[in-house]
């Protein structure tokens, strides 16, 4: 705690001396679930009894200083409730400004998988209580360490926006199966976005791939759970090898996602597919959704969006290669322990109240299924303040 | 009920736009600006004018009627959804704060001093030192002939 709080206060410090615009932004939120227990798909909200503070407060600083004309530094420190508020530098970065549209970042940047990942803590930035969780889960490299390029132009009455990323990620993932997280790497990665507006509507869409070494997770949640298997079977080593190599994590990753929104008089309709996996793996392929429709009645907006995400766990391509019964049944078996059938979809109407500028109150019901026996039919509520300054 | 009905008429009277706007810039910009330039400039669609020069959007003040008028007028939004929206680029890297100003007479100031400047006025306020690119009218965008 004490470290946190010397943290923050050098992060502050440094600001100040060196003249620095500082922004913040937070959510103070309460909620509670019915019934109350796990849910893959809303970690750590909500879990335990009665009306739960933390899982979805947070607090963070940014300082963006200006070094040269062109050159600034933006960091960014954020305190999440769910994380005991342990503040961690979020952001780190360094910016080049190649022209008034045209800018580059070298450092800690946000790697957005989706469309709006890079301000989903932002919570004052859009008008739900959270972003849709079939498409915005927990990701655990929602920031990597490399370069970003960025170019804004217009075509004749269009804006035309692409963002390129690349860079690398070692951290920890999974920690929703284990609490210490499993040690996970990330390589080559390329992170596109592409979005065309017009007045008052916006089409976009996005892809990233990465190099995975997952060796950790191999060894750690597959082969723990196939190499028992593997010792009953009448194969040769090199055909339980081809198995274990096809079941490996250790591959490429691939995210994409398309979508837009639509501002028209007081309405607003706004939606995004996406699709990801680790490619030829045992990883089975996501596909999730959301579809919003909010009306204004200034100062309040009122959101109803449904959102729906699953596995598929029918799609055996990545056994084409493995021939021996035996062998495609226990690569079969553990494709289907790892994907259980988990197809969620919530239902979600929030109303937000504009307070006063760079405060709204929100308040959400939300009510939905995962097909998974231990989730079924679920309910909850949440109310809390999101800000800016 | 005769009461009720007169709430109801005096209310559907009332223009949700009571101020009509003019929108300026640097005498010296020859830029051509439309309806569509100016959304793409005050959403940060780009930063740049035709020309390829840098340009720097002002606001009235935060809490002014005009800037309410002016978000609803020209962008469609709220003011509390454009600070929504601009959000999203200040913690993204992508836009510092944007500029406020205090009054017209502040805005002629700047936007007269400053070639780079975009700026909105009061329509009943005399344009001295500035290019009146056109106005807003009753939520309707009316360029300069």
């Amino acid at each position: 705690m004490l470290r946190n709080l010397t943290s923050v206060l050098l992060f502050l410090a440094c600001g100040v001396a060196a003249q620095t615009d500082i922004h913040g932004f937070g959510s103070v939120r309460a909620g509670k679930m019915l019934p109350k227990g796990e849910n893959p798909k809303l970690v750590d909200m909500y879990a335990s009894d009665g009306l739960i503070w933390r899982d979805e407060t947070l607090f963070a600083l940014q300082t963006t200083t200006d070094l040269q004309d062109s050159l600034r530094v933006t960091l960014q420190m954020m305190a999440k409730g769910s994380d005991d508020f342990s503040a961690k530098m979020s952001l780190a970065f360094l910016s080049y400004q190649l022209n008034p549209d045209m800018q580059i970042n070298f450092g800690r940047i946000a790697n957005p998988l989706f469309a709006q990942s890079d301000f989903q803590y932002v919570r004052y930035a859009h008008d739900y209580a959270r972003l849709p969780k079939a498409v915005y889960w927990n990701f655990d490299f929602e920031t990597i360490e490399g370069l970003s390029f960025e170019h804004k132009a217009t075509v004749k009455d269009f804006a035309v926006k692409y963002r390129l990323i690349t860079g690398d990620f070692s951290g920890k993932t999974f920690k929703s199966v284990r609490p210490e997280g499993v040690p996970i790497k990330m390589h080559n990665i390329i992170n596109g976005y592409l979005e065309l507006s017009r007045d008052y509507w916006t089409v976009f869409g996005g892809a990233m791939q990465a190099d995975g070494d997952g060796t950790a997770i191999d060894e750690q949640l597959i082969f723990p759970v196939v190499l028992p298997a593997l010792a009953n079977v009448n194969a040769s080593p090199a055909e339980k090898q081809q198995l274990l190599d096809t079941l490996s994590m250790s591959k490429r990753a691939r995210y994409y996602y398309f979508g837009g929104r639509l501002q028209f008089g007081d309405w607003k309709i706004e939606g995004e597919k996406t699709n990801y996996g680790i490619l030829n793996s045992a990883d089975p392929r996501n596909t999730a959704h959301y579809l919003a429709v909010s009306r204004r009645f200034d100062p309040f907006i009122l959101t109803y969006h449904h959102e729906w995400s699953m596995q598929d766990i029918n799609d055996l391509g990545f056994l084409r290669d493995i021939s021996h019964p035996a062998l495609r049944q226990i690569g079969t078996q553990v494709y289907q322990r790892l994907a259980t059938p988990n197809r969620f979809s919530m239902d979600v109407l929030t109303l937000r109240y504009d307070l006063q500028p760079g405060v709204s109150f929100k308040i959400d019901y939300m009510q939905g299924r995962d097909r998974q026996p231990k989730v079924d039919e679920f309910r909850g509520f949440s109310f809390g303040l999101d800000f800016v300054f | 009920m005769r009461l009720f009905m007169l709430f109801i008429a005096l209310l559907l009277s009332c223009s949700v736009y009571a101020t009509e706007l003019m929108l300026i810039a640097h005498p010296n910009n020859t830029n051509k600006l439309e309806q569509h330039s100016l959304i793409q400039l005050y959403l940060n669609k780009t930063s740049t004018f035709a020309d390829g020069s840098a340009a720097v959007i002002f606001h009235s003040a935060r809490d002014s009627e005009q800037h309410q008028q002016f978000c609803l007028s020209l962008l469609n939004l709220s003011a509390a959804q454009y600070q929504s929206y601009w959000s999203r680029l200040i913690f993204t890297g992508a836009a510092a704060r944007p500029h406020f100003v205090q009054n017209d007479a502040e805005m002629l100031k700047t936007v007269s001093n400053n070639k780079s400047a975009i700026g909105y006025i009061s329509a009943s306020t005399e344009p001295v030192n500035v290019r009146v690119i056109g106005y807003l009218h009753n939520g309707k965008w009316q360029a300069m002939p």
